[in-house]
């Protein structure tokens, strides 16, 4: 079995619009047979992420993950403006950085 | 009545407004709960740092912003402003963008959990310019919340 990629949903407050966003991508995910772990944080906690293999924010952030944990910008997950292109990235970013 | 439904009243509604920025808009928004009973002071100060922070503009169809926090929160609620002329908020996206909202939803959330139902239809509605927009244009803050909560298919707890 596929090891699981271990998504952090990250926004200001923890709430509302991470809710969302995180089950729009376990919705993808799921529909995919991707296996995932998927936990919300906020968008400080982006540095210190070490169990993160992907890291998605609803805001750009110039904050970077020390161990190196690509940072996507989750926002049309949110509104749903954008969000084909926006899944289209995520899944090549999974294959990415699954395939290290 | 189930009580984690998200609720909303008249008297949490204001009708083209005109306020001067962001920050008060949210303090009219936030003090209309704390009147309710709805939120403690806390809320209120903490929902304008949040906005310093993490701005909610959302530049959609009709733009709009969002101020939503748990923080002080003790009954889930939205308040709505309609805003006459438009007032900027910074776009969510934190790309300092300015976004000149028309409307302004604001939220206390308890338990996202059991709110999200709500919550995905609010969030699937804001791109909706249709359904903001004739939010945006209601004339009494009973056609607003009559309109909105049908857009939210009943899932609003409207009190009197």
């Amino acid at each position: 079995m596929a090891k699981s990629v271990h998504i952090c949903v990250c926004c200001g407050g923890g709430i509302f619009t991470t809710t969302i966003v995180t089950e729009e991508i376990e919705n993808l995910l799921k529909s995919k047979k991707i296996p995932y772990v998927i936990s919300p944080h906020t968008i400080t906690e982006i540095p210190n992420l070490t169990e993160a293999d992907i890291i998605v924010a609803t805001g750009k952030t110039s904050a970077a993950n020390k161990k190196g944990a690509p940072v996507l910008i989750g926002l049309p997950m949110f509104t749903g403006v954008g969000k084909e292109e926006f899944g289209k990235l995520l899944l090549d970013t999974i294959t990415e950085v699954t395939s290290k | 009545m189930d009580e984690s439904m998200m609720r909303s009243n008249e008297r949490l509604v204001v009708l083209g407004r005109s306020f001067k920025d962001s920050s008060e808009v949210i303090a009219c928004l936030a003090g209309l709960a704390r009147e309710e009973g709805f939120v403690e002071e806390l809320f209120v100060t903490s929902i304008q740092e949040r906005e310093l922070e993490y701005p909610t503009g959302l530049a959609m169809p009709v733009p709009l912003a969002i101020p939503h926090i748990g923080d002080g929160c003790a009954v889930p609620f939205v308040s709505v402003a309609t805003l006459d002329p438009p007032v900027v908020f910074k776009s969510m996206d934190r790309s300092g963008d300015d976004v000149h909202a028309r409307i302004v939803f604001l939220f206390g959330i308890l338990e996202p959990k059991s709110q999200l139902a709500v919550l995905r239809k609010f969030a699937r509605a804001f791109a909706n310019g249709d359904d903001v927009g004739r939010l945006a244009a209601s004339d009494t803050p009973g056609a607003l919340l009559r309109e909105l909560n049908g857009i939210l298919g009943g899932m609003l707890n409207v009190g009197r």
